[in-house]
């Protein structure tokens, strides 16, 4: 019995050993995806960046037009959690994703910048605002 | 948080502003992957070689359900975390086929050294894929995560792609000049298929992905056409099965062909759009659903059958060559018994002269008289010899013409004459036994023959020898005769007969019939002789018999020289 209990475990330690590339691997692969899971879908640990409507009248606009007509919007980044928790899963009609708010973690509204990009629409001299 | 400009796909996976051509490049070629996989693992479980490959196309069909979801999915955390799987994915590919390559050109797994070497650059993509140094964001507007993907993981996971290729590439040249010209042939097959799928799939997936994040591409639909590789490699692995039996796969190209044709034409039913087209295919692919098993079986039974036939016609060619191997030995058992034979033989004949010697001076007096009951001991031993030697003359002769070196005196001399003498001479001792042997030649023909008057004179003491042996009483008839220049001499006997059943045998080496219980002192060689010594004067011997008990006449029939 005891014989055989050895050599159950030099046969174990034999396999280990023949398959630890795989093993090791594994291992790890399992690791990200919880890792993943956590921080993407359970966390929702990461930056949004979208694009929100602008007033080129009382702001500096990009603008995006396609045939006669012309889109004007603003760039937001923000945090994806606060924006989750401020405005769900959509954040169209949300009011709280138009803005910084002041416990937002790493929120930036991104005017057009006339001196950078000349597709920038801003009728009025409105000051541009930025966090 | 969902992309704002995109609709929820139907059914999980069909969006209505994806072309078809994604549909049949994503589905097709994942139905693909997944199979061949499962099938090789199926045939070769614990074969490195079959896991390798089931690994393989595992993570190409966990690669392309993820790049499904990641053009009809608009949930920015779900993407995400299904990008973030993506690029393990796809380095996994190419680490598996370095290691794949490395096991099916050395037919043995890889060193613990190597193993460790692939764990040291595979790890850092792995561990790194989830965490802000690859994903830091995510585009709501674009519903991708292009602009967020952290540069010197890019980076590092191209060249990681790169240095596969070039590495499969520099191995399969190292090797294909040590190869043999069969293993050249698989190594290049192998090795084309895999480069191609590697090449496709890494260059325009990551050509696509590229041109999209500096804005060349409105997004990354290229890499479609990337997908197909595997099908390449898959037709590849297809013909090294087929042609070479890799995988322990015995694969036939008409299941291979017929399992192609139905996934090609089943694939089509997501492209048609014209209902025509879609009722025609569907003709099409019943028609191959049902003719195709039948192809199969009969090609299967073909191949079967001509591999059963290799198998026995090998069989039969080893069974032929252990046969003569088996008859070279016995030639050589046979020669050694005949020298042996010849030899013992001779040491026996000297003894025997001397015998016969000593015997014959005893029997004339030459020793003085000897009383009557000493004398007929004396013939008996006289006798006893006389048969001694007879049998040790058989033998040697018996061993001369078995080794090829009887020699035949020819030369002309009349027959009858012969026949004449040897019955006369041997008329006392047939006397002896109770016997009457006559003798009759017709003088209105001539006997003169052309032979060894010695050895001639051997068949007529045999035979008729043969006939006083097997004779309990009765007569034994010499008739010579000359028809048509076939001079034919009987010796009938009213004997012990021949049994029909062994007429054919009777003059074969020590074949005794049933007249062998009357005599027990017969060598079974007297007829073999007769027979050899006849057929060297290019005459024949044959007998006929009514039966056991009922007689025989022996026949010897030469050819009349003029």
């Amino acid at each position: 019995m005891m014989y055989n209990r050895k050599y159950n475990y030099m046969k174990t330690k034999q396999h280990f050993y023949n398959h630890i590339f795989f093993y090791i691997i594994s291992f790890f692969l399992l690791v990200t995806i919880f890792n993943s899971f956590y921080r993407f879908i359970i966390k929702n640990d990461y930056i949004v960046y979208y694009e929100d409507k602008c007033d080129p009248y009382t702001e500096s606009c990009f603008m995006s037009c396609e045939a006669d007509s012309c889109i004007y919007y603003k760039k937001i980044q923000k945090y994806a959690l606060n924006v989750y928790t401020e405005c769900g899963n959509n954040i169209t009609n949300c009011y709280q994703a138009s803005v910084c708010l002041k416990n937002d973690k790493n929120c930036s509204i991104t005017y057009c910048n006339l001196n950078i990009d000349s597709n920038c629409e801003f009728i009025n001299n409105s000051r541009i605002q930025n966090n | 948080m969902i992309c704002y400009s995109f609709t929820e796909p139907l059914y999980l996976i069909f969006s209505p502003d994806l072309p078809a051509l994604f549909y049949y490049s994503h589905i097709v070629t994942a139905i693909v992957a997944i199979f061949v996989g499962f099938f090789v693992l199926k045939s070769g479980k614990k074969l490195l070689l079959n896991r390798l490959l089931f690994a393989i196309s595992i993570c190409f069909f966990f690669w392309v359900v993820s790049n499904i979801i990641l053009w009809t999915n608009i949930h920015s955390n779900i993407m995400l975390f299904v990008w973030s799987l993506l690029r393990i994915l796809s380095s996994m590919m190419s680490i598996l086929s370095i290691y794949f390559l490395y096991v099916f050109l050395e037919k043995k797994d890889i060193s613990f050294f190597l193993k460790g070497i692939f764990l040291v650059l595979i790890l850092p993509v792995i561990i790194l894929a989830p965490t802000y140094i690859n994903l830091s964001g995510f585009n709501l507007a674009t519903c991708d995560a292009f602009m967020f993907e952290g540069g010197l993981f890019q980076f590092y996971r191209v060249a990681f792609g790169i240095l596969a290729m070039l590495w499969i590439l520099i191995l399969l040249i190292r090797r294909y000049h040590k190869a043999d010209v069969n293993f050249k042939k698989q190594i290049l097959l192998v090795g084309v298929g895999i480069e191609l799928f590697l090449l496709s799939f890494f260059i325009v997936t990551f050509l696509a992905a590229y041109f999209t994040k500096i804005g060349l591409l409105p997004d990354s639909r290229l890499e479609y056409y990337g997908l197909f590789g595997i099908i390449i490699f898959v037709i590849y692995l297809s013909i090294l099965t087929v042609k070479f039996g890799a995988f322990n796969i015995k694969l036939l190209a008409s299941q291979a062909l017929v399992w192609g044709l139905v996934i090609l034409i089943g694939a089509q039913f997501f492209f048609i759009k014209i209902t025509a087209n879609f009722v025609l295919n569907g003709i099409a692919f019943i028609g191959i659903l049902i003719a195709g098993p039948f192809l199969i079986k009969s090609v299967k039974k073909e191949v079967n059958q001509r591999e059963l036939l290799e198998s026995l016609t090998l069989k039969l060619e080893q069974s032929n060559s252990n046969f003569a191997e088996a008859n070279e030995k016995l030639k050589g058992l046979d020669k050694l018994k005949t020298e042996f034979v010849s030899l013992a033989s001779h040491q026996l004949r000297s003894p025997l002269t001397a015998i016969k010697g000593y015997i014959s001076m005893l029997i004339e007096g030459d020793y003085g008289e000897i009383n009557p009951k000493a004398k007929e001991i004396v013939d008996r031993v006289a006798e006893s010899s006389n048969n001694l030697t007879l049998v040790v003359e058989d033998l040697l002769n018996v061993s001369k013409i078995e080794s090829g070196g009887m020699k035949y005196d020819m030369v002309k001399f009349d027959f009858s004459e012969l026949v004449n003498n040897t019955a006369k001479d041997l008329s006392i001792t047939a006397e002896k036994k109770g016997l009457k042997l006559t003798h009759k030649i017709d003088m209105s023909h001539q006997y003169f023959v052309d032979g060894d008057k010695e050895k001639l004179r051997q068949v007529l003491i045999n035979l008729i020898d043969n006939s006083m042996k097997y004779t309990e009483k009765g007569k034994i008839e010499l008739d010579l005769d000359n028809q048509d220049g076939k001079i034919t001499l009987s010796v009938k006997d009213t004997g012990a007969g021949v049994d029909p059943e062994v007429e054919d045998t009777i003059f074969e080496k020590f074949s005794r019939g049933e007249g062998a219980k009357l005599n027990a002192s017969g060598s079974g060689l007297g007829l073999y002789l007769v027979k050899e010594i006849v057929e060297a004067h290019h005459g024949r011997v044959w007998v006929e018999s009514l039966g056991v008990g009922k007689g025989s006449t022996f026949f010897v029939e030469l050819n009349e020289v003029k």
